[in-house]
């Protein structure tokens, strides 16, 4: 089966925090593309704004890691590189603030931080893969205010799957995770597929 | 002597955040080291001060009294992050000796 290529997605009026490149593409998403798989996004490839965003990063990672003598041949370069690209990434886009706890409390935390937790907890259910993830707190993009966030979500489904049921699960485990390990009130919970993924062991179809 | 005073409440506030259970360590976002890299007593009107680095910012009310604690913290996982920042901001506020009211707690990150 031949799976669709993600279009890119307008960026919405309310969403101030988006930094949209010429394509239409979110900064974010173009950068976590690259990270997790360069080259197999055609669009990136082909895209001169998104190949532009990648070097940039690369650049970044440049900067960042510092000169090291050739690594031993065992070591996984790769892990440590991702782990930094992540704490770049977190820095430069920590994106809100979120309110923790509870009305009266003085407590928040970073829209990044929560996003990468709530992402964790939809790729816990079997079959899924988490995108874009972004979580809304009430008030002003400038001044935040507290009570419950809004929570919206994209994800790809394995091939087969029951949407419905996955859906539902990814919402019910976002909830929890949301609940349990961040202590965040939520009131709105939108899960969004956009895609299908082939199966593990199943080879990627590459079209012409 | 401000700026003396602020360090050695912003140590004292840093020392007990760290023996919170659940905190991993303290840390400053970008905008926290940009602020606390730019941050200047104002004078006698009152001022800020930040220590450890940036995680902990002091400010200050008129009468020279602290008006206010800014602490930025990465967590552990396996703690509720609501839970652990509730807990720093009382051992913030304790070793301050400021009501928990003035103590702003940012998780910045979770490990």
């Amino acid at each position: 089966m031949a799976m669709s290529t993600p279009h890119p997605r307008e960026a919405p009026d309310d969403d101030e925090d988006l930094e949209v490149l010429a394509c239409g593409r979110d900064l974010a998403e173009v950068w976590e593309r690259a990270a997790l798989a360069p080259a197999d996004d055609p669009h990136t490839l082909a895209c001169a704004y998104c190949r532009q965003a990648v070097a940039d990063l690369e650049h970044l990672r440049a900067a960042a890691l510092p000169v090291a003598p050739a690594p031993p041949a065992d070591l996984d370069t790769s892990a440590l590189v991702r782990r930094v690209m992540e704490v770049v990434r977190l820095e430069l886009r920590p994106g809100r603030d979120l309110p923790l706890g509870e009305d009266d409390e003085d407590s928040w935390i970073y829209e990044s931080v929560a996003a990468r937790t709530l992402r964790a907890a939809a790729e816990e259910v079997p079959g899924v893969r988490a995108g874009s993830c972004r979580v809304t707190p009430p008030g002003s993009r400038t001044s935040p205010a507290r009570g419950p966030v809004g929570v919206r979500i994209d994800i790809t489904v394995e091939y087969g799957r029951d949407l419905r049921s996955t859906s539902r699960a990814v919402r019910d485990g976002l909830a929890r995770a949301a609940r349990e390990r961040l202590g965040l009130a939520v009131d709105a919970l939108d899960v969004t597929v956009t895609d299908l993924h082939d199966p593990p062991d199943r080879p990627q179809e590459h079209r012409t | 002597m401000r700026t003396r005073q602020a360090q050695n409440l912003s140590d004292a506030v840093a020392e007990a955040v760290l023996d919170v259970p659940g905190v991993a360590c303290l840390r400053p976002g970008l905008r926290g080291l940009l602020r606390s890299s730019a941050t200047v007593p104002t004078g006698p009107a009152g001022g800020h001060g930040a220590g450890a680095r940036g995680a902990v910012l002091v400010s200050f009310g008129p009468g020279g009294a602290v008006s206010g604690l800014r602490v930025d913290v990465v967590v552990r996982a396996r703690h509720q992050a609501a839970s652990t920042a509730r807990a720093v901001r009382a051992a913030a506020a304790a070793a301050a000796a400021v009501p928990p009211e003035a103590v702003r707690v940012n998780v910045t990150g979770i490990v």
